[in-house]
């Protein structure tokens, strides 16, 4: 960890155009430093469409001290990166169970399915938590600890923004991150998918 | 000449206006004198102030100027005329005279570059037929340009902003998103088609649109500029007997104003405006990150903004589209009174 960015006193888009600099340049890990409120907020959105995730933000002597990493995911949004992206596999999960007949049934095969995916050697690339879905990474302890062990190999947990919302769940997401029907669609029509009944 | 205009500023176009939530704390509870002339005035936060006449007529003035928001000066004269004349056109008027504002560094730059920037302004002032009767200058550090407009307009016929009525339909007559395409442009990040849009949008006059508002009988209307759509259109519910439901799906948007959107090329201008207004918007949280960003990006000479019976906004729609307005229904008013709800 040496790459700092220096952007202080930089007006928008500035800091954008530095932190694009070394995206291009492929550093999977940098800093930057803002002062302002608004480079904050743009560069978390900038992190979220570029494949980088905001490991943490730091207030440091009146300015946003701002730790960007490389997702192992999506890797940038060259043609190679979208290839390879292709190849691996999207999990869409749109409940919180699995089939129908028993609901009982139902939610113990879906969180053995999710222990399960744990000790597989080939993880799913992404997978994409919709509907009552989002419930396993809010509001199930066993899912959650094992979407995290998926998180930690590289799999990119994704909750639907407007599901949490309905639900009321946006302040108990545990593990993911919050995206939007853009980038779902996205993925849906990128990604070899996987949808669970 | 190769000058850049935009790396001479530190803010653009309409992004540079004053926050709205600033600008209330400076005039909230000023008064003057009760002029009973006066129809259209300051307390209103309408398009331009309006002073009667006499029965048929009154005077309509109003004044825009801003830093450069492109880097051709011949094309930020012309914006910058059609930003200021809008004014006039969203309350129905028919502007008659302009005044130049100029502020300019003449240390850094070189005369000829004014002179650009008066030559285009003239080029839109001579398409709108209003004649410029004098300007005045002064010394800065950073080039600002823009007029005083002077007009008129029937007193019965005012199109206010916050007079929109229930079960209408809400028209915009210009995509968004000059204030995402004009941060894509100041990061070197801009696609020439975009800016291209960009550019044809903010140089077309209001004019064709007003006349098309007026003769639809519009119950309000309003121009779009720096607190973005969604201020603009906060505006229109205020003091107003109805409420708006803007739909995200349905308003025109520049190529590429999305991709600039997700990428964090968002003036702080945008962020601004969202403080201001957002507890007055539902269902902003159901929509993605970037619809917000462009619900509330300051746009530079935007579209009118105006509401029409559910009757009449077919025809105007065939009718801004003839006269080549990229324009589309966005949206419908509703009988919950001051409310605004956005969907996609």
């Amino acid at each position: 960890m040496s790459v700092v960015i220096d952007a202080r006193g930089l007006s928008c888009p500035q800091p954008i155009v530095r932190a694009k600099k070394a995206v291009d340049e492929g550093i999977s890990e940098f800093e930057i430093l803002v002062s302002d409120d608004a480079s904050k907020e743009n560069l978390k959105k900038f992190a979220d469409n570029s494949g980088y995730a905001v490991e943490s933000i730091v207030v440091d002597s009146g300015a946003y001290r701002i730790k960007m990493k490389k997702t192992s995911f999506i890797e940038t949004k060259t043609d190679s990166a979208k290839e390879e992206f292709s190849k691996k596999k999207a999990l869409l999960i749109a409940s919180d169970r699995i089939g129908r007949g028993s609901d009982e049934l139902g939610s113990k095969l879906l969180l053995a399915f999710i222990y399960t995916l744990t000790e597989l050697e080939k993880k799913p690339g992404v997978i994409i938590l919709m509907q009552s879905g989002v419930r396993l990474a809010t509001e199930e302890p066993q899912a959650i600890e094992n979407l995290k062990k998926l998180t930690d190999s590289g799999t990119d947990i994704i909750l639907c923004g407007t599901c949490l919302d309905y639900f009321g769940l946006k302040e108990k997401v545990a593990v993911g991150r919050v995206s939007n029907m853009y980038e779902i669609a996205e993925i849906l029509l990128t990604a070899d998918i996987v949808s669970l009944p | 000449m190769d000058i850049r205009l935009t790396e001479y500023t530190k803010f653009s176009g309409c992004g540079a206006k004053l926050g709205p939530g600033l600008l209330d704390k400076a005039l909230c509870g000023l008064v003057q004198p009760n002029y009973p002339e006066l129809i259209v005035g300051y307390a209103a936060s309408d398009d331009a102030g309006v002073f009667r006449l006499n029965d048929e007529l009154a005077l309509v003035q109003t004044i825009d100027f801003f830093p450069p928001i492109v880097d051709d000066p011949i094309t930020f004269g012309k914006i910058a005329a059609a930003n200021a004349l809008s004014d006039i056109y969203s309350m129905g008027g028919k502007p008659l005279t302009a005044v130049s504002v100029v502020l300019f560094p003449q240390s850094k730059m070189n005369i000829e570059v004014l002179r650009k920037v008066m030559e285009g302004g003239l080029i839109s002032l001579i398409d709108a037929g209003v004649a410029l009767v004098g300007g005045h200058s002064i010394e800065d550090d950073e080039i600002k340009f823009g007029f005083s407009i002077s007009g008129i307009i029937n007193p019965k016929r005012i199109m206010r902003n916050n007079t929109i009525e229930q079960n209408e339909i809400l028209i915009l007559s210009k995509p968004l998103g000059t204030g995402l395409i004009n941060t894509a442009l100041r990061a070197g990040m801009a696609s020439d088609t975009s800016l291209k849009k960009s550019i044809e949008e903010m140089t077309r006059l209001n004019r064709i649109a007003s006349e098309i508002a007026l003769s639809a009988n519009a119950s309000a209307c309003t121009d779009v500029t720096g607190f973005g759509l969604l201020g603009h259109a906060a505006e229109m519910v205020c003091g107003s007997s109805a409420g708006l439901t803007i739909h995200f799906s349905e308003i025109p948007l520049i190529d590429g104003a999305i991709e600039y959107a997700r990428l964090g090329l968002i003036p702080a201008g945008t962020y601004r405006n969202r403080e201001f207004r957002e507890k007055m918007v539902n269902g902003l949280s159901t929509l993605p990150t970037f619809a917000g960003d462009i619900l509330f990006d300051p746009q530079t000479s935007g579209g009118l903004l105006f509401s029409v019976s559910k009757e009449r906004y077919q025809e105007v729609l065939v009718r801004l589209k003839e006269t080549g307005h990229t324009a589309n229904a966005i949206g419908e008013t509703t009988n919950e009174i001051g409310v605004i709800r956005v969907e996609l």
